[in-house]
């Protein structure tokens, strides 16, 4: 017993090594270029309202008193979250490289879980899945869901991070390698405990990487909902030559549909400038834009280039708390065109377009180049995009096999194929 | 004392301000040290390729370039992670077609600022470009002494040239271009000039634009190639957006 206690305190005090002379200044030259990089690249001269020259005076010290890596990274991280602004973040560079216990995995479990009324609920299943939707996920490996859930809703309360955090969480939880399996206990929808080992498959998803991005799994998911609605889903705005191609298959093929649903439900964004290049399938007038991305030299629009041949009918666009950054750039900007009903639940509000660095010390280093304004004038970090018609998924609905979001915009989109029959038969 | 001193400085500035060669001057002997103008006027086309990388983003890909006199050009530069990205003129229209973005026909002012930019054999045609052309003073750029050219386009707003007075090398310019998002500030570095076929170019290009710096490494430079018929025509992308274009004519 003892030679564990001493192993688990030698393994603490390795982890918590003070650094070599080369390790403490990579860290330090970290501090610096983050630092460093807002005060040149930040699109205000006084980034967040700050004195930023006072953060690094009273920083700095800090910085180079810490006797860990982990101290100094601390630090950084309490420089960015003064910002009080999405898109500043310190990525390991275990998980720059893939390998931090995060890692999302290509296998697919079968099944999706949202965090609705801070319960995990499992929205969509694969056919021959034996979860259902609507049953709640109560424990993954042993580790207990509705704790982790509370502790991040605890941290990041009132922050645009919430919805974010919570759906990569799950996501984290959810993934692994295909053979793999995870045990996981659910509450079914007759309050029982279901046990069951879920095992991964290879998913039909593609890891796709852009930059110093970690490369992250795409899944694109086209259909027709009874033959005369389109419907698009996607988890990011990566991999554009796929996501393209898809776009264009499933618009060619449903020219003449009563309408379009555009799934933008937990993507947290990607590629900014693929939103208009999306919205261009959708789009059949010159001149228009999304928004307009804000930088300190030029500003840069987000102008859309309209397909020869565009959908022209009714188009729903769906989002939720973890829709961020690029999707709320697409939805809000078509919103604003009057082009899109937006249905769901208001989206994460962390919209600013950024780039990721790597550091001297092998850290990414996500930061926001640019403030972004929408077409009509409103700002989307902090405001996020409000949905014209306000649907959320509930355990109930889901457990009598409904999407709510899903079932609205069909609806919305039936009743306008209806009022067009009409107007042409007069 | 110290009025005399500040008059005497003045009057140092002034002159050497009227010292300044003409922009003329300057922008002749650019076309000489490059390679001549008879040089230049024996090239009819050129091709060149390269590597393009974001740095800071990590994004890496290939470019290369096709253009032929009097003024058509095609550029397409591939990206890892970002897919195709191609844009040209045939002298009469400018298209751009990206995987990110879809096709695009320019037009107004962008249209006309594309046309101008791809004009061949710019260094011994720039009145064609520019309806005029001062210097300014000399500054350093990296620690050389440089003429600073303001340089005035017949539309569009004026850019500013950097020569270096040592060897009449073109080291920098900064300039606003006209892209499919707006007009876009840049500066632009030109470094490692080297001997191509007779010509002397620059084989390293940074632009510093949108608050990313993009490095250009040329490892080709062909002149008057034998270029393929159709390598100004529109992709087939682009070629339906010309048909309501040759109805509204």
């Amino acid at each position: 017993m003892n030679r564990i206690f001493t192993t688990a305190i030698l393994a603490a005090s390795l982890c918590a090594a003070a650094m070599s002379p080369d390790e403490r200044q990579r860290q330090l030259d970290s501090f610096d270029k983050v630092w460093q990089t807002i005060h040149d690249k930040h699109w205000e001269a006084k980034p967040g309202g700050l004195d930023w020259d006072n953060v690094r005076a009273e920083l700095r010290p800090k910085a180079e008193k810490a006797t860990t890596s982990a101290a100094v990274r601390d630090t950084i991280r309490e420089m960015l979250k003064r910002l009080k602004q999405s898109h500043f973040h310190l990525i390991s560079a275990e998980a720059m490289g893939g390998l931090t216990d995060a890692f999302f995995g290509d296998g697919d479990p079968g099944f999706e879980v949202h965090v609705i009324q801070s319960e995990a609920l499992v929205t969509r299943v694969q056919p021959g899945s034996l979860v259902k939707p609507g049953w709640k996920m109560a424990a993954v490996n042993g580790t207990e869901i509705a704790q982790r859930i509370a502790a991040i809703e605890a941290a990041y309360a009132h922050t645009t991070e919430l919805g974010l955090r919570l759906h990569q969480m799950l996501q984290a939880r959810l993934s692994g390698e295909p053979g793999g399996s995870s045990t996981i206990d659910f509450i079914d929808g007759t309050n029982r405990k279901v046990t069951l080992k879920i095992p991964f498959h290879k998913s039909a998803g593609k890891l796709a990487s852009f930059g110093n991005l970690p490369p992250t799994l795409v899944s694109i998911e086209s259909k027709q909902i009874e033959g005369t609605i389109g419907y698009l889903r996607f988890t990011l705005f990566l991999d554009p030559v796929r996501l393209q191609k898809t776009f264009a298959d499933a618009v060619h093929n449903c020219l003449k549909c009563d309408g379009f649903i555009v799934d933008v439900r937990g993507n947290p964004g990607g590629i900014g400038i693929l939103a208009s290049g999306l919205a261009g399938w959708f789009v059949n007038q010159q001149d228009q834009k999304l928004g307009t991305m804000y930088m300190r030299d030029s500003p840069l629009n987000f102008v859309v280039n309209p397909r020869p041949q565009a959908f022209q009918g009714p188009l729903a666009v769906l989002v939720d708390a973890a829709s961020a950054s690029t999707s709320e750039i697409f939805a809000g900007g078509l919103q604003d065109l009057h082009r899109a009903r937006i249905f769901g639940t208001k989206s994460a509000a962390a919209a600013l377009p950024s780039v990721v660095e790597r550091l001297p010390n092998g850290d990414g280093f996500q930061y926001a180049i640019a403030n972004y304004i929408s077409d009509g004038g409103g700002t989307l970090e902090g405001n996020g995009v409000k949905p014209d018609e306000p649907v959320a998924m509930t355990r109930a609905t889901l457990l009598a096999g409904h999407d709510a979001v899903v079932d609205a915009a069909v609806r919305w989109i039936r009743t306008k194929a209806k009022d067009t029959k009409r107007s042409s038969v007069k | 004392m110290k009025l005399l001193f500040c008059a005497v400085a003045l009057a140092a500035v002034s002159a050497s301000a009227a010292d300044l060669p003409k922009a003329e001057t300057i922008l002749d002997r650019y076309v000489e040290v490059t390679g001549g103008r008879q040089v230049y006027e024996k090239r009819t086309n050129e091709y060149t390729s390269g590597l393009v990388e974001v740095p800071a983003a990590g994004v890496k890909g290939k470019v290369e370039m096709w253009a032929a006199a009097p003024g058509s050009r095609v550029e397409v530069i591939e990206m890892d992670g970002v897919g195709r990205i191609e844009s040209g003129t045939d002298g009469v229209i400018a298209w751009e077609n990206s995987a990110i973005m879809g096709p695009k026909l320019r037009s107004g002012l962008e249209l006309r600022y594309h046309l101008r930019d791809a004009l061949f054999n710019q260094p011994i045609h720039w009145r064609k470009i520019y309806k005029s052309a001062e210097t300014v003073a000399v500054e350093k750029v990296e620690g050389a002494d440089c003429f600073r050219l303001l340089m005035t386009p017949v539309e569009g707003k004026p850019e500013t040239w950097y020569f270096d007075q040592k060897n009449g090398f073109l080291v920098k310019m900064l300039k606003t271009s006209l892209t499919t998002m707006g007009e876009v500030n840049g500066e632009y570095l030109l470094k490692d000039y080297k001997e191509a076929d007779g010509l002397i170019v620059p084989f390293t290009l940074i632009q510093k634009a949108a608050q990313q710096e993009i490095i250009v490494k040329i490892d080709a430079v062909k002149p008057n190639i034998k270029m393929p018929k159709d390598r100004f025509t529109p992709p087939v992308e682009v070629k339906p957006l010309l048909v309501p274009m040759k109805k509204a004519a």
